[in-house]
């Protein structure tokens, strides 16, 4: 259902992943260009934390690197695996700093004074604009439950505990706010175009 | 004659968004996998909300990496003796053996700024903090948006009481100095704000790393870097203080499990 664009795209990372998977280490080094922003801001959106972003992305892309074979382009897009695996590795560590005792503050990082926004990033930053348009559609107890399960990694019962409503509650929310979303972000053909920053 | 097969009943559909979005219990997860892919009808709705979830990445703000991580990833990745295998496994035993966690490396700034504020009473003992503050205006590293719940949080913990503890400058690290502020919350936890100056900026991947000394135990309390100048700072929360002391050492990457590194200042609770 993509655009040519897209799946120009997925053909090139489909290429690129057979090839990590013979020990192309100039192939692997394409596709971490590629999507080495995306996984890092995704990470750090986690984690909140540069240091274990950057560790994430070190996972992420040894396992990418050990593991490219088991990638099977006809189940699915390599950027979508990518991410995946991303929000595993990620929420994976949150949990275990939570198991810990340890609790985050509520905090997003925001582009510092200083950062240059360079032409490379303006993909992500316009995709990244209309996803946030999006949530801002959805009602404000709706977008805290989005975050805390996706962003967070708490589980619905962990969520019905923290935000003090009834699980029931909490599972709706959920729900209808990824309806509403998908109402939202997936028009004919804009689903993958979105995915690969053809908006 | 065969055994009659009982029909499982498909599931709700909110629990389908659980499953796409991770939210639900590790035991719950399972069956409804399982369920997913034999149900031709639940596979279609999951398929449709998996790939709306799939879009969640992208509402992440855009961070430019950090310089030479490029090189550091491949180099660590691709290097016939990786240090890590990149089992799940590997993940959670780093962070069993006091790997750094995911705590906040936010806002030193923004705590001590808005600390000094509302604890006149503290003056003594944030003194040397104070004589910060012409510089810390300025400073931009830490100029994070946490700056408004910091300092909501704040002013309840300056009713319920504060307490300043000074970090001293081991030999390997003269002339430097820290203070933890440990400021209780609203929800009965304590942030722990670790704030250091005049430490040499790390080289490389080094990190300074904050340790929590509990029964002589040390669990990792997260890693920060210092600016030019030799400024950084950490906060963590921590359900109450059960540790005796705090320490920061410097370590050659954030990824560690126990320090390894020189000790650079210590404070006792």
């Amino acid at each position: 259902m993509g655009t040519p664009g897209t799946a120009q795209r997925d053909t090139v990372d489909a290429s690129l992943v057979r090839r990590v998977a013979q020990g192309d280490k100039v192939a692997l080094e394409t596709l971490y260009g590629r999507y080495e922003r995306l996984v890092f801001s995704f990470a750090g959106r986690i984690l909140r934390d540069p240091h274990l972003a950057e560790e994430v992305v070190q996972d992420v892309f040894m396992r990418i690197w050990t593991r490219a074979g088991q990638f099977e382009g006809n189940r699915g897009r390599f950027s979508s695996w990518l991410l995946n695996i991303t929000h595993n590795l990620a929420v994976d560590r949150l949990r275990q700093a939570r198991s810990r005792g340890m609790v985050l503050v509520d905090w997003q990082p925001a582009a510092r004074a200083g950062d240059r926004v360079e032409v490379d990033v303006a993909e992500q930053a316009l995709l990244a604009h209309q996803v946030q348009q999006a949530l801002t559609i959805l009602s404000p107890d709706q977008r805290e439950a989005l975050e805390l399960a996706y962003f967070h990694g708490l589980t619905h019962t962990e969520i019905a505990r923290r935000t003090r409503s009834p699980l029931g509650t909490v599972k709706s929310r959920l729900h209808h706010a990824l309806l509403k979303l998908r109402a939202l972000l997936m028009t004919e053909g804009k689903e993958a175009d979105l995915r690969h920053g053809n908006p | 004659m065969g055994t009659p097969r009982i029909a499982v009943p498909c599931p709700e559909p909110e629990d389908l968004s659980l499953l796409a979005l991770g939210a639900l219990e590790p035991d719950e997860v399972a069956p409804l996998q399982a369920h997913v892919e034999r149900c031709p009808r639940c596979r279609l709705q999951y398929a449709g909300l998996e790939s709306t979830v799939e879009l969640l990445p992208h509402a992440a703000p855009p961070l430019a990496p950090p310089a030479g991580m490029k090189e550091r990833v491949l180099a660590a990745v691709t290097s016939p003796a990786p240090a890590e295998p990149p089992a799940a496994g590997g993940l959670a035993a780093r962070f069993r053996q006091g790997g750094a966690a995911a705590w906040l490396r936010v806002g030193g700034v923004a705590a001590v700024l808005a600390l000094a504020v509302v604890t006149g009473s503290l003056a003594l003992q944030v003194s040397h903090l104070k004589d910060e503050l012409a510089e810390l205006e300025q400073w931009e590293r830490f100029a994070y948006d946490g700056l408004g719940a910091v300092n909501a949080s704040l002013n309840s913990a300056a009713r319920t009481g504060l307490k300043v503890v000074p970090l001293e400058a081991t030999p390997a690290a003269g002339g430097a100095g820290g203070s933890v502020i440990l400021a209780p919350t609203r929800d009965g936890q304590v942030k722990v704000v670790v704030y250091v100056w005049k430490l040499p900026r790390p080289a490389n991947r080094q990190v300074y790393h904050v340790w929590l000394v509990r029964d002589g135990e040390r669990t990792s309390g997260g890693t920060f870097t210092t600016d030019y100048q030799g400024r950084g700072g950490r906060m963590i929360q921590v359900p109450g203080v059960d540790f005796q002391a705090i320490g920061v050492t410097l370590e050659p990457d954030a990824n560690v499990m126990q320090p390894r590194g020189q000790r650079v200042l210590a404070g006792n609770l």
